[in-house]
């Protein structure tokens, strides 16, 4: 397991670099270790995921504490966090705000962070196969996650860090938050390889993040989709190129243009590109398309990693349907309260991704469509139906359609007041406000049996 | 409509603020929409609304709303 110490000589080497100061393996190891000492095994850690040394600290310290660590998003409001407190009554809390938590006690500092401890000790015992959990969606007051077991998390890491070929000279970068799986796996990877990290806390746009990027020599660096629009834009230096050996996109589909874009960019200067699929119910991984058939494949997102396969529900398992992935990634099944989380595996290894696609002669899935409502912000999965739901106790006269980055209310004529949809939806989504658009629109069309007619709204408004 | 007219109206448009938000104190990360997202939005407004295409050092270094005003006179854009 990534975490735990090896008697090698590379846990002496350097492994976090926070700014100016670097941390070997052996020194986050013990530095976690001491904040967690007195932390019983099989404790629950919910903890305000930043990117920072203290968030890394606790996350380790969870893991090497055989406890779990259940990583949230930074911005998530009080009121969203108290839900999920109330929900899966965490054991611990680790965060940056010093108010009081109802039921919990504060216990001691982490860094800048402080460590809360519940006051009445739960007795519902966590599920001994489970190892961490992760929240699925941007959607609002939702609890769900996913449960990844220990065999879950360790062997897709291994087998990430093999077909990206990283080594212990690699150097990778925070360019994604670590309450994101795709976020999360970029450090499992570099503790696994025994390879560094950088801890920056700036966007792809920020000076900061390209000099630490040209500063520390990184060699990997990883995106979600529109962080690509953005670097097409941007001269990355020639310095930074020299050291650059791996770029890996994944967290939603990019415009195969772009693709090609980036595949001949990149492949002009000896860096392997790769395109990535997932979900967080895989941990993430499902497939990835070799650099050498990059181009080639364009469109494609690749071949099933090597813990697992790949097929369609249609009869043949390759023309159109629902894209299957099973393997040993896949996540024991989901959590909406504590209660879950005491459960066994219920997916045994087999993953339905919701995902319409189909499957090549050479064994490369293309994606073409969504089963279900969801579409991706930004890299977040955000369930269309849900929004609707939760908007619908405001007014019934209104659908929510979308597609990638996009999420469209479609308000009927019997509402008029904007602002209280606008203030509701703030005050309960953890994607950016920007994404939602909001339209007045004459008729909401339905179908003969009077449900939502989304085809006929996506045609005429998205 | 003037060129501030048209400048003021993009921040407001892209960020979802009052004219009277419109001071020294709006920079980049200084409110929740003038994040990383955002500001590739706000970038492309001002390119499409005064015809330009802006440099990647421009574009990382368009701080604030005030030095954005001189960040526009490089491509001739007085504000």
């Amino acid at each position: 397991m990534f975490w735990k110490s090896r008697a090698s000589k590379l846990d002496a080497e350097t492994f976090v670099i926070d700014k100016k100061k670097k941390y070997s393996f052996k020194q986050i190891f013990d530095l976690s270790d001491r904040y967690f000492k007195e932390v019983e095994s099989r404790s629950l850690i919910l903890i305000q995921a930043d990117r920072d040394i203290d968030t890394i600290l606790s996350y380790i310290g969870s893991l090497r504490k055989d406890s779990v660590p259940f990583l949230v998003d930074s911005n998530l409001s009080i009121k969203s966090l108290s839900i999920l407190l109330e929900k899966y009554k965490p054991d611990y809390l680790i965060h940056k705000n010093n108010q009081k938590f109802k039921n919990y006690d504060f216990y001691k500092k982490i860094g800048k962070k402080n460590f809360f401890k519940i006051k009445k000790k739960n007795l519902i015992k966590l599920n001994d196969k489970l190892c961490i959990i992760m929240p699925t969606s941007g959607s609002m007051g939702d609890t769900k996650c996913v449960r990844i077991s220990k065999d879950n998390i360790t062997y897709v890491t291994k087998s990430i860090v093999k077909y990206l070929m990283m080594d212990n000279y690699r150097v990778s970068i925070s360019s994604l938050p670590f309450n994101y799986i795709y976020g999360l796996s970029v450090f499992n990877c570099s503790l696994e390889s025994r390879s560094k990290f950088v801890v920056s806390n700036s966007s792809w746009i920020e000076r900061n993040f390209w000099n630490d990027v040209e500063f520390h020599k990184v060699t990997d660096l990883s995106g979600v989709p529109f962080m690509f629009q953005t670097l097409k834009r941007l001269n990355i230096s020639k310095k930074i190129l020299s050291n650059l050996k791996c770029v890996n996109q994944a967290g939603g589909r990019l415009e195969p243009n772009l693709t090609e874009f980036f595949v001949d960019f990149f492949q002009s200067k000896n860096i392997n590109f790769y395109t990535m699929y997932g979900a967080t119910e895989a941990s993430p991984r499902i497939s990835f398309v070799p650099p050498e058939k990059a181009k080639e494949k364009i469109g494609s997102v690749g071949i099933p990693i090597d813990i697992g396969k790949v097929y369609t529900d249609n009869n043949d398992k390759k023309s159109l349907g629902e894209i299957i992935y099973e393997g040993k990634n896949v996540c024991m099944g989901y959590a909406f309260t504590r209660h879950e989380l005491t459960l066994n595996d219920v997916n045994k290894g087999i993953l339905k991704t919701g995902d319409v696609g189909y499957i090549d002669k050479d064994g490369y899935i293309t994606i073409t469509g969504r089963k279900k409502r969801f579409v991706k912000i930004y890299g977040i999965s955000v369930n269309l139906d849900k929004i609707e739901s939760e908007l619908k106790k405001i007014t019934e006269d209104l659908a929510v359609i979308g597609k990638d980055d996009l999420i469209l209310i479609l308000l009927g004529n019997s509402f008029k007041n904007q602002n209280e949809l606008k203030k509701e939806l703030k005050n309960n989504i953890n994607f950016p406000f920007r994404a939602i658009k909001i339209k007045n629109v004459s008729t909401i069309y339905k179908n003969s049996s009077n449900k939502l007619d989304y085809a006929r709204m996506n045609k005429k408004f998205l | 409509m003037s060129n501030k007219d048209k400048y003021d109206k993009i921040f407001m448009e892209v960020f979802e603020i009052a004219h009277n938000q419109l001071n020294k104190d709006l920079k980049y990360q200084s409110i929740e929409a003038w994040d990383s997202v955002g500001h590739m939005t706000l970038m492309a407004a001002l390119e499409e609304e005064f015809d330009i295409q802006l440099e990647m050092d421009d574009i990382i270094d368009f701080g604030t709303y005030y030095t954005g005003i001189e960040t526009l006179k490089k491509y001739s854009i007085d504000i």
